[in-house]
């Protein structure tokens, strides 16, 4: 507690200090600088009041003699006083200060001087033109009376002079000036959470001026975006993207707010997963390429730094998969090229990637696997063959798309024949793409044994938990594959339907290994409800419950 | 409801001493129990806001009791207690021991925050407004102007229509007085405005809007008032005069009128060439053919009717075609489709 109040005190003398500065000057610079300390400054009265509230007047008195000063620059402040919520906080503070039962002059003098300033922080806009706002008055009307719709008209007037409007006959200059529209951005930063203002930020956001530098300043960027992802404000899809393409920061902050709230430490189903995307309006944004790439570069990274964690590889998924949905739904006569969103894949391949596995029948499916397996393993593997590109990347582009791994799985469940070398390439480097090439040859020799004996289990008399749970994982091949591939016979064999509760419990025998398979099955439910497979949906839902609630 | 009409009669008299001398004898009860009754009123404001006749009702017997300071219509009973609480803050007359318990009583706490009909949120939202206003009005530009003319006109309707046709002189008093309290040019800008309004809410197919109901009575008060008139027809800008004109044929008749009253006090001045006004104060040339052409390109109706205007005066003069001659003459030269 001592510390708290040592903090609080060096606190108040920078904040007087602060304000002091701020109320001699009230230039371009000064503004800049009031608005950039703002929300800080609210922090402070809020812990102020919450100290003061538990002290009397004189008590007050005696520990900050200065609090007068420093309530009163900042009631004479506007900005300070447009600011979300210091305006409440300051008279807060102020009803503290009040003598209850005031015994002295002095108290008594105290109490009016609060009283006066509570009056002026509830009526600081005073008109300049005295004539003019006696009009008001001999029609029997206060400012209390019209200030909503007063701020109604000059946001509109506003609004009008930057949609270039002509103003019912006045004549004034259509396009605002650049000076002008930088004063404007800078007097809304404090007050973008307030509902009148929004529609002059919307018209503020998707004003497109003649001049090639940014008219607006990076301080309102800041304001909206915080805004709009605490959910102070809501606006248009269209607002959002423009505020993104104009500031950066502020994409960078909102995909940062994405991922904290899909990778904090509470696992999210995959739907959930897909609505907090969606909501966030980066799908939808990022049918910009420009925008598109910086997001993509954020998950790149944050692949990196968990080391291709698999919740980070399913949001990528979800991602991508929105995305492509909201770039159907735009009616763009411009569509940009595959090229432009991945710029690190080849062409060829991201063409083929990028079309919808679900879409193809089952009889077609083998053709556009191997094909995708050959481009990748050319990228991969031959680097004489003109690819620039490293095996992450490649590896990078091909977790984009998430539908091709699970085709390749059940098509190698499904063929009795052999299976073709190309999936298992491919199901070998999806798991393990740092591998050498002599590695990978290992671990495809080994998936192919895997596979036999599998095969050989389902085509026996009776396939059972045991059988199944003797398939354990053999070097070099991942525990993570052979888990997927087991659980894939699980599902997708009516061999596997009678068994599966038991093999996965026995499967499930550490914490890390339940939450995998909860994962798994959580990624094959969302898929499967993107397909309407019954059957087997229904298993893996009772299955997801269960193990779910062992979680 | 009757229960109800004399909480409302109770607190409007509440209201209209609150900025006197009475308040001496208030103490933290009274204070309380206002802003109750105050908080009271909201709801019945809220709940019968849309209910015409109960409205109406309520409206008129306000009007027929209030004085200026009390509840001056059905719409003050949503701002009373931000009304009360600004006048007792400023008055210092108070009581010394209501004026210390005012402000806890206004402002209690964080408990309040979510009460939306207590004073705390919705003063603080005031203050909140007060402040954006005052910040757009350091901006400066046209767009403070112009917001300040709509917000007036708006009122202006406002009161117009909460008066009713219970008294159709109530309507030509109220704007009398506005004329000789003034600024006359803000009083005409903001009749303009108003004007103008009525206009754009009829085309929008709002014609039960407040604001298009009130145009006539605008429009009869200001064909009647000949001083007011002539100030306006002289003081709006062409074009605007001319969209009025071009709607209302009563207007357009008197305008032509005094543009006619005008032309005649022009006199040619051989030595510089053109028509030059008399007196200082009367009407230049350009601004003349400014506004007829202005009128001419309304409508063709309204082009029609200058047009004839100025033939049969042409005719008068003698029927000149030689510039110089005739105003008429010349001025029909100026003018589209007056050769």
């Amino acid at each position: 507690m001592a510390r708290d109040s040592a903090d609080l005190a060096s606190d108040y003398q920078f904040w007087l200090q602060k304000l002091s500065v701020w109320e001699q000057a009230s230039s371009k610079e000064t503004q800049q600088d009031t608005c950039l300390h703002l929300s800080r400054f609210q922090e402070f009265l809020k812990q102020m009041y919450e100290t003061l509230k538990e002290m009397d007047s004189n008590a007050i008195l005696e520990r900050f003699p200065t609090i007068g000063q420093l309530l009163a620059k900042a009631c004479w402040n506007p900005l300070i006083l447009a600011y979300d919520e210091s305006q409440k906080y300051l008279i807060w503070c102020l009803c503290c200060l009040m003598n209850k039962e005031p015994r002295t002059p002095g108290e008594s003098e105290l109490n009016s001087w609060i009283r006066s300033l509570s009056s002026h922080v509830l009526s600081t806009f005073r008109f300049n033109l005295k004539e003019v706002s006696l009009f008001a008055e001999n029609l029997g009307y206060e400012l209390v009376d019209y200030c909503p719709s007063l701020l109604k008209n000059m946001v509109l007037s506003l609004v009008s002079e930057l949609r270039e409007s002509h103003l019912n006959g006045l004549n004034t200059q259509s396009r605002m000036a650049p000076e002008r529209m930088m004063s404007l951005s800078q007097v809304c930063v404090p007050l973008v959470t307030l509902p009148d203002f929004e529609p002059l930020v919307e018209a503020l956001l998707t004003y497109h001026g003649r001049e090639p530098q940014e008219a607006l300043s990076p301080e309102f960027f800041e304001a909206v975006n915080e805004a709009f992802l605490s959910k102070k404000m809501i606006l248009p899809t269209s607002s959002v993207v423009s505020l993104w393409f104009r500031h950066l920061p502020s994409l960078e902050k909102a995909t940062l707010h994405l991922f904290e709230k899909l990778f904090s430490s509470k696992r999210n189903r995959l739907g959930e997963v897909e609505c907090c995307i969606k909501e966030s309006l980066l799908p939808q944004a990022a049918c910009h390429p420009a925008i598109f790439r910086i997001v993509d570069e954020m998950f790149r990274f944050v692949l990196l730094e968990t080391d291709g964690a698999p919740e980070v590889i399913a949001a990528l998924q979800v991602f991508t998969w929105c995305m492509a949905e909201a770039l159907g739904k735009e009616n763009k006569q411009m569509k940009f090229s595959l090229k432009t969103y991945f710029p690190y894949g080849a062409p060829a391949l991201t063409a083929v990637l990028s079309q919808h596995p679900e879409a193809i029948p089952q009889r077609h499916q083998l053709q556009p696997l191997l094909h995708i397996s050959q481009l990748l393993r050319e990228a991969v593997e031959d680097p004489t063959h003109g690819s620039q590109q490293t095996p992450f990347e490649s590896w990078f582009l091909f977790i984009h798309f998430g539908g091709w791994v699970d085709l390749a799985v059940q098509q190698l469940l499904r063929t009795e024949a052999e299976p073709p070398e190309g999936l298992l390439w491919l199901l070998a480097f999806y798991y393990s793409p740092q591998d050498g090439s002599q590695q990978r040859v290992q671990t495809m020799v080994e998936l192919k044994a895997l596979l036999s004996h599998l095969l050989m289990l389902l085509r026996g008399e009776r396939l059972s938990a045991v059988d199944v749970q003797k398939a354990a994982p053999r070097a070099p091949i991942c525990g993570q594959l052979v888990r997927r591939l087991l659980l894939s016979l699980l599902l997708w064999t009516p061999e596997g339907h009678p068994i599966a509760r038991e093999a996965v419990t026995h499967m499930a025998h550490t914490d890390a290994v339940t939450h995998e398979i909860v994962g798994f099955l959580d990624q094959t439910l969302y898929r499967l409800d993107h397909l309407c497979v019954e059957a087997s949906r229904k298993l893996a839902r009772e299955l997801l419950q269960e193990l779910g609630a062992q979680v | 409801m009757e229960p109800l009409v004399q909480h409302m009669e109770c607190f409007s008299e509440v209201l209209a001493v609150s900025c006197g001398a009475q308040v001496r004898s208030w103490d933290a009860t009274t204070v309380r129990r206002a802003l109750q009754w105050a908080r009271y009123l909201l709801h019945v404001y809220r709940r019968f806001g849309g209910r015409g006749r109960a409205r109406e009702a309520l409206e008129r017997r306000l009007q027929s009791r209030s004085g200026p300071l009390g509840l001056r219509s059905f719409a003050a009973l949503e701002f009373g207690d931000a009304r009360l609480a600004l006048r007792l803050l400023r008055n210092r007359a108070l009581a010394p021991v209501a004026a210390h318990a005012l402000p806890s009583l206004l402002f209690p706490g964080p408990a309040a925050d979510s009460e939306d009909d207590a004073p705390q949120s919705r003063l603080v939202l005031l203050a909140r407004r007060g402040s954006a206003l005052h910040l757009l009005l350091r901006l400066g530009g046209d767009a403070p102007r112009v917001a300040l003319l709509r917000t007036h006109a708006e009122l202006l309707c406002a009161r117009l229509h909460e008066l009713g046709g219970a008294d159709p002189t109530a309507a030509h008093k109220l704007l009398d007085t506005l004329w000789t309290r003034g600024p006359h040019e803000h009083v005409l800008s903001v009749l303009g405005e108003a004007l103008l309004r009525g206009l754009d809410l009829e085309l929008a197919g709002a014609a039960d809007c407040v604001g298009a109901k009130e145009t006539p009575k605008l429009l009869q008060w200001l064909l009647e008032s000949p001083e007011v008139l002539v100030a306006f027809c002289r003081q709006l800008p062409a074009l605007r005069l001319a969209s009025l004109a071009g709607c209302h044929p009563a207007l357009s008749r008197a305008y032509l009128d005094l543009l006619t009253a005008w032309a005649t006090q022009l006199h040619y001045d051989l030595q510089k060439g053109f028509w030059s006004p008399t007196q200082p104060e009367d009407m230049p040339w350009e601004e003349l053919c400014l506004r007829l052409h202005s009128l001419c390109q309304a409508s063709p109706l309204l082009q029609e009717e200058v047009l004839e205007r100025l033939r049969g005066r042409r005719a008068l003069d003698g029927d000149f075609e030689v510039p110089g001659m005739s105003i008429w003459t010349d001025l029909l030269l100026a003018l589209p489709g007056g050769a």
